[in-house]
């Protein structure tokens, strides 16, 4: 799964984009012990939000949510 | 004496292990076979970055100053299931006199701070440049914990990098499409280290720490004829190579 937007919050002053992306694979490895497949989970966003209160003032705020990328045979 | 590998069913210490039909149970190993049978509920690993910037650019005349601040963390987490048998052997062995969960933790953080300030002037003048100062804490930390009374092994690293540092870079463009590029860079860095090992079965328990601090300039010269669509360097470089290891205090 993966998304995307971006746009403006106040027209000329204030602007943000935000990507989300998820995806979840099985494996094929089985522990019988517990009937379920080795499997792999990996998400995490990507945001920015750019301030321009004037002509000469550039704020550019970026940050990298969680990307998360367990493995795990439970 | 540490074991490496043991066959299902071998003698050691006039003790039989149990044998294959016993940790196997239902598997018959293959390069075709897709199946395991272990008790043991988080085995796998995880990797979790966090990270933010901010940059800042504030126009002043013809001028720009911008900082750039950023954070990151990351941090990955690894549970080996050694053995992948169905039990949790050392605990039949003994009658549950012992116990020991099959693993092997592995955990390491790498976090860093950094900060950059720079001021950039009009790059149409016959005179640029570009002048900052950069700052960066970086720790990068590592434990293993394998609780084996066998084979134990159980240490923690932890390692630090601090560097501070001034740089500028010139353009004159001194005659029709000829430029002198100049640069100079000073790092000022404080590293240091800290190993705490608790237990290892084959070197034993072992703890060292150190640091080291140096500062360095660097610096390059270049002439740079600008052509039609391409452009010509010659440069001259200054480097360094940072010492790659820190002894521990005498």
């Amino acid at each position: 799964m993966n998304g995307f937007l971006a746009g403006p919050i106040v027209p000329g002053k204030l602007d943000f984009s935000l990507a989300v992306y998820g995806n979840k694979t099985q494996l094929p490895i089985e522990n019988e012990f517990y009937g379920t497949h080795t499997r792999e989970h990996t998400y995490g966003a990507h945001a920015k939000l750019l301030f321009q209160p004037n002509d000469h003032l550039n704020i550019l705020l970026e940050p990298v949510l969680p990307t998360i990328t367990p493995t795990a045979l439970i | 004496m540490t074991y490496a590998y043991l066959t299902p069913g071998a003698t050691i210490l006039n003790s039989k292990t149990l044998g294959a039909p016993q940790l196997l149970p239902g598997i018959t190993p293959s390069f075709e076979n897709e199946l395991q049978n272990s008790p043991v509920p988080n085995a796998g690993s995880s990797a979790i970055d966090k990270d933010v910037s901010l940059n800042i650019d504030y126009e002043i005349g013809e001028y720009t100053l911008s900082s750039t601040t950023s954070i990151q963390r990351d941090r990955q987490d690894v549970v080996n299931d050694l053995f992948t048998v169905s039990q949790y052997f050392l605990d039949v062995l003994t009658h549950g006199a012992l116990h020991y969960d099959n693993t092997q933790r592995l955990d390491k953080a790498v976090n860093q701070t950094s900060e950059e300030l720079k001021l950039v002037s009009p790059a149409a003048a016959t005179f640029s440049y570009i002048a900052g100062i950069y700052y960066a804490k970086t720790t990068a930390d590592e434990s293993t914990f394998r609780a084996f009374p066998g084979n134990p092994l159980i240490y923690g690293v932890n390692s630090g990098t601090a560097t501070y540092d001034l740089y500028a870079r010139t353009t004159w463009r001194f005659w029709r499409e000829l430029s002198l590029v100049t640069g100079i860079r000073y790092n000022y860095d404080d590293i240091s280290y800290n190993m705490n090992q608790v237990a290892n079965a084959a070197n034993g328990p072992h703890q060292s720490a150190g640091n080291d601090i140096s500062g360095t300039t660097v610096g390059d010269i270049s002439l740079k004829k600008q052509l039609a669509e391409t452009m010509v360097y010659a440069t001259h470089a200054l480097g360094y190579s940072r010492r790659p290891t820190i002894l521990p205090p005498p």
